[in-house]
């Protein structure tokens, strides 16, 4: 299990809440917001990329949901921000929705394991699925910062209009990583330079190699199925590739019950797995 | 909400029924003086408010049986926000739509002295054959409880969540002992929805199923398990045919247990 | 014999002492709960008098375990005013008398999942930490028992503060001490020195109720078959008569599942967030937007079973089914978990 590096007192309530105030509230497309935020109590909110938060609207209720920033970018340094990255589906994404800058809101964690970005010190491929660019952003960021690596980004959404974080894309490209784009389909008469059509159609231009490479995917899970088949055919080692799943989760803590798959929880154990841990697991109805 | 003219503006309205989903509302006394401070009860016959439309949220009792009942719920529909059945007649139609069944004119020759004098549909409906509904809210009566909830969750800005439970877990969390297995009763339970608080079982009655279907009911294991119990399929067919007999599952379910027809 | 009061201590006692250890439980401030023998089964219920107790094992309908987890709970509240967060974990004081072996394991299975982890949960916690257990040891099977299979009884040697197995003769029983809570609950009793047949009597006993089991489990490999059994036909036909009413998840004294939601009064002043037992046989339980990962009914009473038999061994390294027979009683399907495990290993 993964503990918070500050609140590592047992006995500590780790089901308590500690509020964060709203400083922006940015609209990345129509249904997703990213919301950039500091702790109430002003320090500085460490947590590892493809972590999570239980985020509380009360009243409304309890939402897991990862963090999009770079935990260790200079505003996060300097100001102790971090940001979360929110599609509205529900009621207490759509109760998110409704907060401006100057809100609050309440949050527990961080939960879960994270991205293996230590154990990816060679070339990385990223593989993203709508809002499931969102966890794996600190990983960019990260990776951005530090790792000579080869570094490629394949990103899909409905549409292009549907893909957060688009004015950060040429940062990534002068940062180094190489970016794929597709869209299942193009905007009406918007312009679209990149590709139209599944994720998957875009891995026969991948040039991070499988000898030397990790691939950490988040996105739909019927999405990462289909990728997570169409690397291993392309010589992957499931050892090397990385899955986030998602679950219904009420506490983050192994005690609610609701994330298990066979004898893993998705909130602990996971939500990032290798995919030679989940193989089997996915593979049957569970 | 302090600004009076932004409570939101409450409506209760009765159709073809019996006024006991009604009476949930009138003996939330206590909850009522804190809902007064939130929420303007803006139609409420039984409690003397009549005031025009349009409103928030509208809670209708009561099947629609008549044209004068569907002329009146299009209406309701035009002047509401969120429209919401309560109570087995206005989801399912309610134990009187057990003449949706049976032939109409012999019927009403049958109970009224004057049948011309009765002017209505062959059937009666719940709500959403006429208008679309925003939320269903089972029961005979509806759960006190359940419409708390959803009032609560309309102030709140939420779409209100009703649970999956059977009327079994309410009967187990009172610790009363399982009809079926001591008693080999053909309890309902294990097919109905919760929110009664396993009124009946806990008075070794077993469950009629007023609160409807479960989210999953599975209809031809209890068939069968009535069967090993010595049930007829008369006995079963009534089962089916009794308190919520217009819900689909229920309705299908007593059409495969046929009763023989008597010779006359 | 006059009792010390100290751990691992033994000797012979009648009745009339747990009226004593019942009377010393109470002056100490203990609720004290023990079952009760009530609609022809047995119900914890708290005990006025020891007099009350049943001494027949009957598994009874709910198990004691929502004494330290219960069925419902506010975890905070929060003022909707002031924006202020109210937690009061406060310390549960209650005792047990007359558990049996197999909710002993099942409590200890939860302690692991509660308290297992960096951050132990502290509402079970406040519950938890100061439960006095007066354990019976059960010296007859019930129908649908099958600890002896589970190992985890007839007979209970650990995690308890009293020890009561009843000898041959009625109103004799073996009290063994098993801490200084329980020394303190017997000292200066006067009793029976134990003697060597009185052990040989318990040993006799125990031996004959884990013998005479008319219902058995073989564990043997048991989660590694019940993998390879995944897609057997019996899945299919138990779900078929499976009702989905999840009676037979809310008896067991193991599962822990849980909803987390927000309760607020008609004034909109004050907000709980409430903390419920959930089952994975409810639709609800794996709904996420857009889906269910357990929609088929099939699924849902495999992940019962699974879990049980199966994946709580991975978790935790022991058998979530304790074998105390509830579900089996209180399915109205006849639905029976160790049948299923019979079937799938081959053994039926
Ligand atoms: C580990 C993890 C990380 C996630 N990260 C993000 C993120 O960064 N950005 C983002 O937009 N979304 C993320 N999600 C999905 C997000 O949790 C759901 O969209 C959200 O819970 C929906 O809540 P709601 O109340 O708006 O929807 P409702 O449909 O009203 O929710 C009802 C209940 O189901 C739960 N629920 C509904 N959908 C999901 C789901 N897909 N996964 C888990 N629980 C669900 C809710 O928490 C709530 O308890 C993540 C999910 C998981 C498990
Ligand atoms: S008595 Fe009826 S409601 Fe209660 S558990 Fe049995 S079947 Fe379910
Ligand atoms: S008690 Fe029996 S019928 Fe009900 S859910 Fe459990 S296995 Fe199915
Ligand atoms: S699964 Fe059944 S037999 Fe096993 S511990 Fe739970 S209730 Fe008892
Ligand atoms: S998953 Fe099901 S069987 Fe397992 S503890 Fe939860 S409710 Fe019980």
């Amino acid at each position: 299990m993964v503990k918070s590096e500050e609140d590592l007192r047992r006995g500590a309530n780790p089901l308590s809440l500690r509020p964060v105030e709203i400083l922006d509230v940015r609209r990345e497309t129509p249904d997703v917001n990213t919301y950039t935020l500091r702790l109430v109590d002003g320090s500085r909110f460490r947590f590892r990329p493809g972590q999570f938060n239980m985020v509380s609207v009360i009243g409304i209720g309890e939402s897991a949901l990862s963090m999009s920033s770079d935990p260790e970018g200079t505003e996060a340094l300097a100001e102790g921000v971090f940001q979360h990255t929110i599609r509205v589906v529900g009621n207490v994404t759509r109760a998110l929705a409704r907060l401006r800058a100057g809100d609050r809101f309440w949050i527990r964690g961080p939960y879960g394991n994270g991205w293996p970005l230590e154990q990816a010190s060679g070339d990385l491929l990223i593989i993203a699925g709508g809002i499931g660019l969102a966890p794996l952003r600190p990983a960019i960021y990260r990776r951005l910062a530090g790792n000579p690596g080869r570094l490629e980004i394949l990103y899909g959404a409905r549409t292009p209009g549907d893909m957060p974080f688009r004015d950060e894309f040429p940062v990534w490209q002068e940062g180094g990583a190489r970016l794929l784009l597709t869209a299942d389909k193009a905007d009406e008469g918007a312009e679209w330079p990149y590709r139209v059509g599944l994720v998957t159609a875009l891995l026969d231009e991948v040039e991070v190699s499988p000898a030397r490479g990790q691939v950490f995917i988040c996105g739909p899970e019927g999405m990462m199925k289909s990728v997570v088949g169409a690397l291993s055919k392309r010589g992957w080692p499931p050892e090397e590739i990385f899955v986030s799943l998602e679950r219904r989760m009420e506490c983050g803590q192994k005690t609610c019950g609701r994330c298990q798959i066979a004898d893993v929880y998705v909130c602990q154990d996971g939500p990032v797995f290798s995919y030679a841990a989940v193989r089997d697991l996915l593979g049957v109805d569970l | 909400m302090t600004d009076r003219a932004e409570k939101p503006r409450l409506a209760v309205f009765k159709f073809t029924s019996c006024s006991g989903c009604q009476l949930p509302f009138l003996n939330m006394e206590t909850e009522i003086l804190d809902l007064a401070e939130s929420i303007e009860v803006a139609y409420f016959a039984m409690a003397g408010a009549s005031q025009p439309g349009p409103y928030d949220l509208a809670f209708v009792e009561g099947g629609i049986s008549c044209q004068e009942d569907a002329r009146r719920i299009r209406k309701v529909r035009e002047e509401s926000r969120i429209l919401v059945a309560i109570g087995n007649c206005a989801v399912y139609g309610g134990p009187q739509a057990l003449r949706n069944f049976l032939p109409l004119e012999e019927l009403k020759r049958a109970v009224y002295p004057q049948p011309e004098l009765i002017h209505c549909f062959p059937t009666c409906q719940g709500i959403a054959d006429y208008v679309s509904v925003d939320g269903f809210l089972n029961g005979c009566p509806v759960d006190h409880g359940h419409l708390q909830d959803y009032i609560v969750s309309v102030m709140l800005g939420k779409a209100p969540e009703v649970s999956t439970r059977s009327v079994c877990l309410e009967c187990k969390m009172k610790e009363n002992v399982c009809l079926i297995v001591a008693e080999g009763v053909a309890c309902m339970g294990v097919l109905t929805g919760s929110g009664c608080g396993a009124l009946c079982p806990s008075f070794d009655r077993g469950c009629y199923g007023c609160f409807g279907p479960s989210a999953d009911p599975n209809l031809k294991s209890f068939a069968n398990l009535c069967r090993e119990l010595g049930l007829t399929e008369e006995e079963i067919h009534r089962k089916f045919r009794y308190i919520v007999n217009n819900a689909e599952a229920f309705r299908e379910e007593a059409e495969r247990h046929v009763p023989q027809p008597v010779e006359s | 014999m006059v009792l010390q009061g100290q751990a691992g201590e033994n000797a012979v006692v009648g009745r009339d002492a747990f009226d004593e250890i019942l009377a010393r439980l109470q002056e100490r401030g203990y609720a004290v709960y023990g079952t009760v023998n009530e609609k022809g089964t047995g119900i914890f219920r708290p005990l006025g008098g020891a007099g009350e107790l049943s001494l027949r094992c009957t598994g009874g309908t709910l198990p004691p375990k929502y004494l330290w987890y219960p069925p419902s709970e506010t975890m905070f509240t929060y003022d909707r005013q002031s924006g202020a967060l109210r937690s009061e974990i406060e310390p549960v004081k209650q005792a047990v008398f007359g558990i049996r072996p197999c909710d002993v394991h099942a409590l200890l299975a939860l302690d692991e999942v509660f308290l297992g982890g960096d951050y132990p949960d502290p509402y079970y916690r406040a519950r938890r930490e100061d439960l006095p257990l007066v354990v019976f040891n059960c010296v007859e099977s019930g129908d649908t028992c099958f600890c002896s299979s589970m190992g985890t009884g007839p007979g209970l040697d650990h995690d308890y503060d009293l020890l009561i197995t009843e000898l041959d003769r009625p109103g004799r029983f073996l009290l063994e001490v098993g801490s200084g809570l329980g020394g303190e609950l017997v000292r200066d009793l006067r009793a029976e020195v134990a003697r060597d047949e009185d052990y040989q009597v318990k040993h006799r006993r125990l031996e004959d109720a884990a013998a005479n089991a008319r219902t058995t489990l073989e564990t043997e490999d048991l989660p590694r078959l019940m993998s390879e059994g995944h897609g057997h036909p019996y899945w299919r036909e138990i779900s078929d008569k499976c009702f989905g009413c999840a009676n037979c998840t809310s008896v067991c004294p193991t599962c822990y599942c849980a909803d987390i939601f927000d309760e607020t009064d008609f004034s909109l002043t004050e907000t709980r967030r409430k903390r419920r037992w959930s089952w994975c046989f409810l639709m609800e339980f794996g709904a996420v937007h857009g889906g269910n990962f357990r929609e088929r009914r099939i699924d849902r009473l495999r992940q019962f079973m699974q879990h049980k038999l199966n994946f709580s061994v991975g978790q935790y390294g022991r058998f979530h089914c304790v074998g105390c027979g509830r579900c089996i009683v209180w399915c109205p399907a006849n639905i029976d978990i160790a049948q299923t495990g019979r079937t799938i290993r081959g053994d039926a």
